[in-house]
């Protein structure tokens, strides 16, 4: 049983109380009871002398020794006196058991007076009361007192504890345990017995009941806004992970919170070894760092989403993929939600498109468009006094008689010939492009000065020397006229470059062909010239 | 006024009856005056001699005559029946005796006269010379 249960409590307190009380008060009414039969029996001893007394007085009256002797014999009779005397005029004339001077005793004395005339003390009446009997008794009494008294009080005392126990510690304790029992949610109540319906633990197991209840309530309708919420996670979860786009949450430095399987699967990623952390993952998926960086930054500084295309992937061309990536602020000031999905296919049509566009489909080498948005390109990208290069403008000599005489397949074959030459006598960054007829455009990105730009020309035209088959055994060697022009110190636009290399062709032409010149400022005539 | 009539009758009557009282003594005896203790004293047994120091003997009437209930009442205060008692209780313890009890006044005035150890009462008559008065016990002397 635990020593801290309340009935023990109750008990302890019950039976400490009642023995204070048995106690205090058994002092209290023995010590009364004690004083009361002490009194009583010397009282008792005062009334047995008044009884004696008239014949008492006619003996010291008289001063007869017989009648004396006959009232003290009489009086040591009772068993509360153990001696008596009687004494007229200082003489004892009857005297029966102890003696006053034998017990040291205190004696109890009426005085005696005449019987006709009570003016007249004619005597004394002297007892010796039995002491010690007197007390017993007196103890005796007041013991029997003072215990019943004490089984009176342990007989409430029991009761009550019985009362309280049956009462209130005990449907107190059965409560306690049902409701230490009970789970909230369970739906199990608190069972009281009838008898306490109205007092304070009926009250006590309502009240409970009703909070129980409103518990269960609460914790139903949590449960069902629970279920509500997992089966939208539950939603949001499946779109999440089974979206093709790629999600994926990311801080502003950079470093993964969240990412969907789409995700790594496009990025090629392994899902373990990017769990969140402090790596920077934009730096390892995106091949255009900057961009990307620059893009997460709009978002977040703009608070709208940002897109572009961007490639993904490894750095070779036939493993990078591209995507279409939307950054978008995500709820705090520091997190990117970031959506991206495949758009390589259509990157790659857009390619093919633009390359068709960028193309001459008889030589495959760039059209007049793409070598006008090269130069210009390239122009933008140079600026003044920074690196030099050189343009080329090329021109068949005979190229109209091969077409009359041989035919057209013939021209083509001349002018496919001519153009795998010139690609091949060129760097793969150098632009060789088509222009219309039988006219070709070099960009030398790197020729910075006459000297290197002279030795390709003339390797070009060395290269012309062996001869093309238009026709089954028939050969015919084609010459070819070059004009040169320089960026920045022949034109600092397209249009000028264009110019001068063309006037520098058409110098070559004028002196014989199968040349090549470099534009001269201020002089119509090539300044130089090669056999 | 009628009941006025009846009480004071009653009261001469009773003047009638409670004439005074005498304490006698021999003539020869030298004692001249006894106090009413004395008196006491000698009739109730606790002395048996004159203050003088002759030896006394009380005398006393009959029980049931008025006038012995009528001494007693008037020396002691107590009942004739008490008195009686009282003899009882002494003459049971033994060694003492009752005074001496006679019919009437003439045969108590005539042994005083005889006595002279005696000493004796009588309603107030004419007495004759061979006793003598030693006390009066007078109505008022209840």
């Amino acid at each position: 049983m635990n020593i801290k249960s309340l009935h023990i409590k109750v008990s302890l307190s019950v039976a400490a109380g009642a023995l204070l009380v048995v106690l205090l008060s058994s002092q209290f009414f023995y010590q009364r009871d004690y004083e009361k039969s002490f009194a009583e029996s010397e009282r008792s001893v005062l009334q047995l002398l008044e009884t004696v007394q008239t014949t008492a007085s006619i003996a010291a009256y008289v001063g007869n020794r017989e009648l004396a002797q006959q009232v003290v014999t009489g009086l040591t009779k009772n068993d509360i006196v153990i001696g008596a005397t009687i004494t007229a005029s200082k003489e004892v004339i009857g005297q029966d058991g102890k003696t006053a001077r034998e017990t040291q005793q205190k004696l109890i004395s009426i005085p005696l007076v005449a019987p006709f005339d009570e003016k007249e003390i004619v005597g004394e009446l002297s007892v010796i009361p039995n002491a010690p009997l007197i007390a017993l008794r007196a103890r005796d009494s007041a013991m029997s007192t003072a215990v019943g008294l004490a089984a009176q009080s342990t007989l409430v005392a029991l009761l009550v504890l019985i009362l309280v126990y049956w009462l209130m510690t005990r449907p107190l304790s059965t409560l306690s345990g049902s409701l230490h029992r009970i789970t909230p949610g369970d739906g199990s109540r608190l069972d009281v017995h009838s008898i306490h319906s109205g007092d304070e633990i009926g009250l006590l197991a309502g009240d409970i009941n009703s909070l129980l209840h409103t518990v269960e309530d609460m914790l139903e309708e949590e449960r069902q806004l629970r279920h509500r919420v997992e089966s939208l996670e539950t939603r949001f979860r499946g779109i999440f992970e089974d979206s093709s786009a790629g999600i994926f949450l990311v801080r502003e430095r950079g470093n993964l919170v969240t990412a969907n399987p789409a995700f790594f699967r496009l990025t090629g990623m392994n899902e373990q070894q990017f769990q969140t952390g402090d790596e920077d993952i934009v730096s390892k998926v995106f091949l255009d760092i900057e961009h990307a960086k620059s893009l997460i930054k709009l978002a977040l500084v703009t608070k709208r989403p940002h897109s572009a295309d961007l490639r993904i992937g490894s750095d070779t061309e036939e493993h990078s993929r591209w995507v279409h990536c939307i950054f978008s602020p995500a709820g705090d000031n520091a997190t990117i939600e970031g959506v991206m999905y495949d758009v390589t296919q259509r990157k790659l049509s857009e390619a093919r498109i633009r390359e068709l566009a960028e193309t001459d489909s008889l030589t495959g080498l760039s059209n007049r468009q793409a070598a006008d948005s090269a130069l210009q390109a390239l122009i933008t990208q140079t600026p003044i006094g920074g690196k030099s290069f050189a343009v080329m403008l090329i021109d068949l000599d005979r190229f109209k008689y091969i077409n009359d005489t041989y035919g057209h397949d013939a021209g083509d074959k001349v002018l496919v010939t001519i153009a795998e030459r010139l690609r091949k006598l060129v760097r793969d960054s150098d632009v060789v492009a088509r222009m219309g007829g039988d006219e070709f455009f070099i960009i030398l990105n790197h020729a910075g000065n006459i000297g290197m730009v002279t030795r390709i020309a003339q390797k070009i035209l060395d290269a012309q020397q062996a001869p093309i088959e238009v026709q089954p055994g028939v050969l015919e060697k084609i010459g070819i006229s070059i004009g040169i022009a320089l960026y920045p110190d022949h034109g600092d636009n397209p249009l000028s470059l264009r110019k001068h290399a063309d006037q520098a062709m058409y110098a070559v032409k004028r002196r014989g062909k199968n040349n090549f010149a470099i534009y001269e400022p201020g002089n119509e005539d090539p300044l130089m010239e090669s056999a | 006024m009628h009941k006025l009539a009846l009480f004071l009758i009653a009261l001469m009557f009773s003047g009638q009856l409670r004439a005074d009282i005498l304490v006698i003594v021999n003539a020869h005896n030298p004692v001249v005056t006894l106090e009413k203790k004395q008196v006491v004293d000698l009739f109730m047994g606790r002395v048996s001699a004159f203050p003088g120091g002759g030896a006394a003997q009380t005398l006393d009437l009959k029980t049931g005559t008025p006038l012995r209930a009528d001494f007693y009442k008037r020396l002691t205060g107590k009942s004739e029946a008490q008195v009686d008692a009282y003899w009882a209780t002494l003459v049971f313890a033994g060694r003492m005796s009752p005074p001496k009890q006679f019919a009437d006044d003439r045969e108590v005035i005539g042994e005083v006269t005889k006595n002279k150890m005696a000493i004796a009462y009588v309603a107030r008559q004419s007495l004759p010379g061979g006793v003598k008065i030693v006390m009066e016990l007078t109505q008022t002397a209840k």
